[in-house]
C-alpha cells in the first residue's frame, strides 16, 4: 500500500514582470491551480509544451520558489505552516534532475565533492563515511570508481545524466522532480537512463514527478498523467485512461503530433494550427479555444473547470460532445 | 541519374599523425523529390557529411571522394565561385535551432530580400512582392506585418518558418534540413513537418532529412540511411527497414525507444557508447557493443553490401529474423 | 565537428584506467607547468621577489647614497661606464640596481595590496549584487557607476584629500578607484552562473547563501577575474606612481619604480638608461604576472585539464 508523500491544492505561481521603464508591471501567471496527488513508489508526469508551466511546477515542489497561492502538503506537513528546521528537512526529501546534463554540474567540482556535496550540508556525517555513501551510489548508478576525481567536462552527456541522477538520489528522496531528463540525450542513451530511473525507483520507493514532452517517453515511465496547458492542468488521469481515451481535445493533439515509428501506433492527425500563445497576454476563457478546432462561443467566455468525466478530470466544456 | 550522388566520401579530421575520420566511406544518393532521412545519434558524422557536400568544412577536414556529384556537376572539382553559385542556390539548407540561424540585428524582411538580390538580382517592387509570396508559402500569418519584425519577436516555430522561406527563395533542387523539429515544441513540430513536406511534395524538390528522431524519419521520408559512427550501417526504403532493420544496430535503435517496449519496465538498450577518436575498434565499429558479435567482426571491417531491400554493413546480417 | 572532438576526449578519458589520482597542488602544478610563458613569468617574478626580500644582502650600493661624482654615469658596459655602478646611476648619483631592488620591495608590496584591498570586496560585493538584484544589487551597483563616472585619478586624489598623504592610504585609493572593475565583473558572470542548473541543483540539495556564493558559484566566475587583477596589478604601479609625482604617494627619496620613472622623464634625450632601467623592469615584471596570470587561469580551470 503506496502512501501519499505529496500533496498540492491549487497551486499558483504569478510573476511579476517589468515591461519597461514607466509601464506598468505585468503578471505572468505561470501556474495557476494546480492540484495533484502523488504516491510513494508512482511516478506522475507532467507533460505540455513550453509555457505551460512545467517549469515553474518544478521549482514550486523542489521549494526553490514560494508559491503565490495555494497548498503543498509534503509528507502531511503543510509547506506553508514549517518552520524554518522543518523546511530544511523537507528541502532534503525532495531532489531534482534537470534537462541539460552540461549545465545542471558544477564544472569545478569533482564528481566525488558534487555527489558527497548533499550529504556534507544536510547529514553529519565524517568524510570517509561520505566517500564510501559516495561510491556506493556510484557504483549503483554504473559509474567506475575511477570517476571520483574527475571533473563534469570528462563525461560524455549520458553519463553525466548518470551523475545527477545520483546526486539526487544521495539523500533518498522521496520525491524526485525530474525536467526533461532524456531529452538532450540519444535514443540509445535514453533507454539506459530510463532505465536507471525505473530500477532506482523500484529499489528505493522514490516518488518521480516526471516532467515531458515526450509522449512515448511519458508512456513508458508514467503511472498517472497530468496534461498541462498555459499553467493550467487541462486533463489529468491514469496513463491507461489517456492514452487510450484521451479527452481534452488538447490532449488528442498532442497525442496525434507524436511521430511514431510504427504505423499501427500512428493517430489520426488533428490539425491545430497557430502557436502556443503568451503567458504574458493569455486568450479569454479556456486558454485552447484560439487553436481548438472544437471551440464555440462559451469557449472564450468561460473558463472551464477540471471535472470527472469517464474515470479521468477534463478542463473543457465540450468534452462529452467531442467525445460522443 | 541521381540528382546528388556520394560514392565513398571520407572526411578526415585532425594532423596526418593522429587523424579522426568522423566520415568513413558512404554512399548516399538522393534522387529528385524524394525524401531521404539520415538518422544517427550525436557524432555519428550526418552534419559533417552534409557540410562536406556544401563545401563549409574549408581548410578544417580533408574530404575524399570517389564522386561527389550535384546534379551533374562535380563539386570536388568545382571552383569556389561556382560553388557557391550552387550552394544557397540549387542547395539549401535549414538549422535545427532557428532562433540562431537568423540575425538578430536586422528585420526578418530585410533578411529574406537580402537572398533574393544576390541570388535572383531582384529588385524594387518585384523583390518585396516576391518576399511576401514567400512569407506567405511558408504559411505565416500576417505575413505583411511580420517582415518588419526582428526575429527576437518571433516564436521558435514562426522562426523556423522564416528560415525555410529564405531556403526556398531560390528555388532549390535540394534542400537539406538538420534537425529541423528538434528545438520545437511537439504541436508546432507537426506543423513544420507538414509544412516541409507539403513544400516537397509541390516543387518537386529533394529533401535530406537529418535527425535522431526515428519516428520522424519513419512517418516521412522515403529512405533512410542509418549512421553510426561515421559510417552508414543500414540503408533501405521506408517502412520496410523499420519494420525488418537488418543491421544490429538499426534493430537495438529501435528496440531503444520505448514505443517498442510498451508495457514492459525495462526499455531493451544497446551498452555502452559511441566510440570516439581513440577507442575506434579494429574490426566493426559496433564489434564492442553488438548482441551478436562474432571472431570475424573484431578483426575485420565489414564493407557496405547491397542486398535486395537496401543495403548493410554487415557480414551477419539479421536476414534470418526477417524470416521467422 | 567540435562536438565529434568532444565526444572522443571523453570516451578516451573513460579508457584511462587511472585509479589513484594526484594532490590538488601535484595537479595544479602539472597542468600549470605545460604552460612555457607562465614559467618564465614565474622565474622572473621569483628573481624580483628574491631581489626585494635580500635587497639589503645583493645591493651593491645603499639605495639613498648619493655618489657627487659619478652623476648620471651609463651601464658599465655602454661607453663612459663604470664597473662599480653596472647599471648606472641617476641624476642624483645613486645607483639604479640598489634603488631598482629596493624599489622592488615598495612596488610589490603596493600594487600586491592595492589588487587585494580592492579584489576582496570587489568580490564580495558583486556577489551581493549577484544574489540580491533588487534592492541591494541596485544600490551597490549605482554607486559604482558613480565611482566610474569620475576620472581615476582625479578619485584617487580625492579619496587622498580626504584620508591625507601616506602610503597605505595611497594603496587605499587605488584599491578604490579599482573596485567598480571588479563589482561588474563579478557580478556580471555571477549572474550568468546562477542561472545555471547546477546552482539550483546545489539549491535543492539545501546549500546556503555563503556555500552557494562562495563555494558554488564564485570558483566558477574567476578566469576574468584574474585576469582582472594581473592587468591592474601593472597599473597599480604606475598610479602609485602617478600619485608619489603629485606628491601624495610614495614620497622621494624612498625607492619605487614607478616614481624612479617619472623622476628620470627629464634625462629621457640625454640619458636614455635612467628610464629604460625602471621601465623595463616594469614592462617585464607586468608581463611576468599576466604570463603567470593565463596560467593560473588556465590550470585552474578543469576544462583545460586532459583527463590526468
Amino acid at each position: 500500500m503506496s502512501q501519499t508523500v505529496l500533496q498540492a491544492r491549487d497551486l499558483t505561481r504569478h510573476y511579476e514582470v517589468s515591461q519597461g521603464f514607466l509601464k506598468p508591471k505585468a503578471m505572468v501567471k505561470a501556474l495557476n491551480g494546480v492540484s495533484f496527488e502523488l504516491k510513494s513508489g508512482k511516478t506522475l508526469a507532467v507533460v505540455g509544451e513550453s509555457g505551460c508551466g512545467k517549469s515553474t511546477l518544478a521549482r514550486q515542489l523542489t521549494l526553490i520558489e514560494a508559491p503565490t497561492a495555494g497548498s503543498l502538503v509534503l509528507d502531511g506537513v503543510d509547506i506553508a505552516r514549517a518552520s524554518k528546521a522543518e523546511l530544511k528537512a523537507m528541502r532534503s526529501k525532495v531532489q531534482m534532475v534537470f534537462q541539460n546534463p552540461y549545465a545542471s554540474l558544477n564544472p569545478r567540482q569533482k564528481i566525488g565533492d558534487q555527489l558527497g556535496e548533499p550529504l556534507l550540508i544536510n547529514t553529519k556525517l565524517s568524510a570517509s563515511e561520505r566517500e564510501v555513501k559516495v561510491r556506493a551510489m556510484m557504483k549503483r548508478v554504473g559509474l567506475r570508481p575511477e570517476h571520483y576525481y574527475r571533473y563534469p567536462h570528462m563525461f560524455s552527456g549520458g553519463q553525466r545524466q548518470r551523475i545527477a541522477i545520483a546526486r539526487a538520489m544521495m539523500l533518498q528522496p522521496q520525491i524526485v522532480v525530474a525536467d526533461e531528463p532524456t531529452s538532450a540525450l540519444d535514443v540509445s542513451i535514453q533507454a539506459q537512463v530510463l532505465n536507471l530511473f525505473m530500477d532506482l525507483q523500484e529499489e528505493f520507493n522514490t516518488a518521480y514527478v516526471f516532467i515531458s514532452h515526450n509522449l512515448a517517453v511519458v508512456e513508458h515511465v508514467a503511472d498517472d498523467v497530468m496534461v498541462m496547458y498555459l499553467g493550467r492542468a487541462v486533463e489529468v488521469g491514469s496513463k491507461e485512461a489517456i492514452y487510450s481515451q484521451p479527452l481534452h481535445p488538447y490532449t488528442k493533439a498532442l497525442l496525434s503530433a507524436t511521430p511514431s515509428v510504427r504505423e499501427e501506433d500512428r493517430r489520426a492527425k488533428i490539425k491545430i494550427t497557430g502557436e502556443l500563445p503568451s503567458p504574458l497576454n493569455p486568450p479569454t476563457g479556456c486558454a485552447f479555444h484560439k487553436r481548438c478546432p472544437f471551440a464555440t462561443e462559451r469557449c472564450s467566455q468561460e473558463v472551464p473547470q477540471l471535472r470527472e468525466l469517464a474515470g479521468h478530470q477534463v478542463a473543457c466544456h465540450h468534452a462529452e460532445s467531442i467525445n460522443a | 541519374m541521381s540528382l546528388l550522388q556520394i560514392k565513398n566520401l571520407s572526411v578526415e579530421f585532425g594532423n596526418a599523425a593522429n587523424p579522426f575520420r568522423a566520415v568513413e566511406n558512404l554512399d548516399l544518393s538522393v534522387d529528385q523529390g524524394e525524401i531521404v532521412g539520415i538518422v544517427g545519434e550525436s557524432g555519428s558524422g550526418k552534419s559533417v557529411t552534409m557540410m562536406a557536400m556544401m563545401g563549409l568544412l574549408e581548410g578544417q577536414g580533408r574530404i575524399v571522394a570517389d564522386q561527389l556529384e550535384f546534379d551533374g556537376k562535380n563539386l570536388l572539382t568545382i571552383s569556389p565561385k561556382e560553388r557557391r553559385k550552387i550552394v544557397g542556390k540549387d542547395i539549401a539548407m535549414i538549422f535545427q535551432d532557428p532562433m540562431t540561424s537568423l540575425n538578430p540585428s536586422y528585420t526578418v524582411g530585410y533578411q529574406i530580400m537580402e537572398v533574393l538580390k544576390v541570388h535572383q538580382g531582384l529588385r524594387g517592387a518585384e523583390l518585396k512582392a516576391r518576399a511576401l509570396e514567400l512569407m506567405e508559402l511558408v504559411e505565416i500569418p500576417a505575413a505583411k506585418t511580420r517582415l518588419e519584425a526582428y526575429p527576437h519577436q518571433l516564436s521558435g516555430g514562426m522562426s523556423q518558418r522564416v528560415m525555410i522561406a529564405v531556403a526556398l527563395a531560390c528555388n532549390p533542387k535540394l534542400l537539406i534540413a538538420d534537425e529541423p523539429t528538434t528545438a520545437l515544441d511537439v504541436t508546432i513540430q507537426a506543423q513544420i513537418m507538414e509544412l516541409l513536406v507539403n513544400l516537397q511534395k509541390e516543387r518537386n524538390m529533394a529533401l535530406i532529412m537529418i535527425t535522431h528522431d526515428l519516428a520522424v524519419i519513419a512517418e516521412v521520408a522515403h529512405r533512410v540511411a542509418v549512421m553510426y559512427a561515421g559510417q552508414v550501417a543500414e540503408e533501405g526504403h521506408v517502412p520496410r527497414l523499420f519494420q525488418h532493420p537488418v543491421h544490429p544496430y538499426t534493430e537495438a535503435l529501435l528496440s531503444s525507444i520505448p514505443e517498442h517496449s510498451k508495457g514492459a519496465r525495462r526499455l531493451t538498450t544497446l551498452p555502452g557508447i559511441v566510440p570516439g577518436q581513440y577507442d575506434r575498434p579494429k574490426g566493426c565499429l559496433l564489434s564492442p557493443r553488438c548482441p551478436y558479435v562474432q571472431e570475424r567482426c573484431r578483426a575485420e571491417r565489414p564493407a557496405i553490401t547491397p542486398y535486395e531491400h537496401g543495403a548493410v554493413r554487415c557480414f551477419y546480417p539479421l536476414f534470418d529474423k526477417e524470416a521467422q | 565537428m567540435a562536438n565529434v572532438n568532444t565526444t572522443s576526449q571523453t570516451v578516451a578519458a573513460n579508457e584511462d584506467p587511472a585509479l589513484s589520482y594526484p594532490s590538488p597542488l601535484k595537479e595544479f602544478w602539472s597542468s600549470f607547468k605545460q604552460n612555457k610563458g607562465a614559467v618564465a613569468g614565474l622565474i622572473f617574478m621569483s628573481v624580483v621577489v628574491f631581489c626585494a626580500l635580500f635587497a639589503g644582502i645583493i645591493s651593491p650600493h645603499d639605495p639613498l647614497e648619493q655618489y657627487r661624482d659619478h652623476l648620471l654615469t651609463p651601464p658599465s658596459w655602454a661607453e663612459g661606464g663604470v664597473s662599480q655602478f653596472l647599471l648606472g646611476t641617476d641624476e642624483l648619483g645613486r645607483d639604479i640596481m640598489a634603488r631598482l631592488f629596493y624599489g622592488a620591495r615598495m612596488s610589490l608590496l603596493i600594487s600586491l595590496m592595492s589588487v587585494l584591498l580592492s579584489l576582496i570586496p570587489g568580490v564580495i560585493l558583486g556577489l551581493l549584487a549577484a544574489f540580491f538584484p533588487k534592492v541591494l544589487g541596485g544600490l551597490i551597483m549605482r554607486l559604482m557607476d558613480i565611482m566610474m563616472a569620475l576620472p581615476s585619478l582625479l578619485l584617487a586624489i580625492a579619496i587622498m584629500a580626504i584620508l591625507g598623504p601616506g602610503l597605505i592610504n595611497a594603496m587605499i585609493a587605488i584599491a578604490v578607484v579599482g573596485l567598480p572593475g571588479y563589482v561588474r565583473l563579478t557580478r556580471a558572470s555571477a549572474i550568468t552562473e546562477l542561472n545555471r542548473d547546477y546552482v539550483t541543483a546545489a539549491r535543492v540539495s539545501g546549500a546556503e547563501l555563503l556555500r552557494l556564493m562562495f563555494v558554488t558559484v564564485l570558483p566558477n566566475c574567476m578566469a576574468p577575474l584574474i585576469v582582472h587583477a594581473t592587468m591592474s596589478f601593472s597599473s597599480a604601479i604606475l598610479e602609485i606612481s602617478a600619485l608619489g609625482f603629485l606628491g601624495m604617494g610614495v614620497q622621494p627619496p624612498t625607492p619605487e619604480w614607478g616614481t624612479m620613472l617619472s623622476g628620470a622623464r627629464d634625462y629621457m634625450t640625454s640619458a636614455w638608461w635612467v628610464v629604460l632601467m625602471p621601465g623595463l623592469t616594469i614592462l617585464l615584471a607586468v608581463l611576468s604576472i599576466n604570463l603567470m596570470g593565463d596560467g593560473l587561469r588556465d590550470a585552474l580551470d578543469p576544462k583545460m585539464k586532459r583527463a590526468a
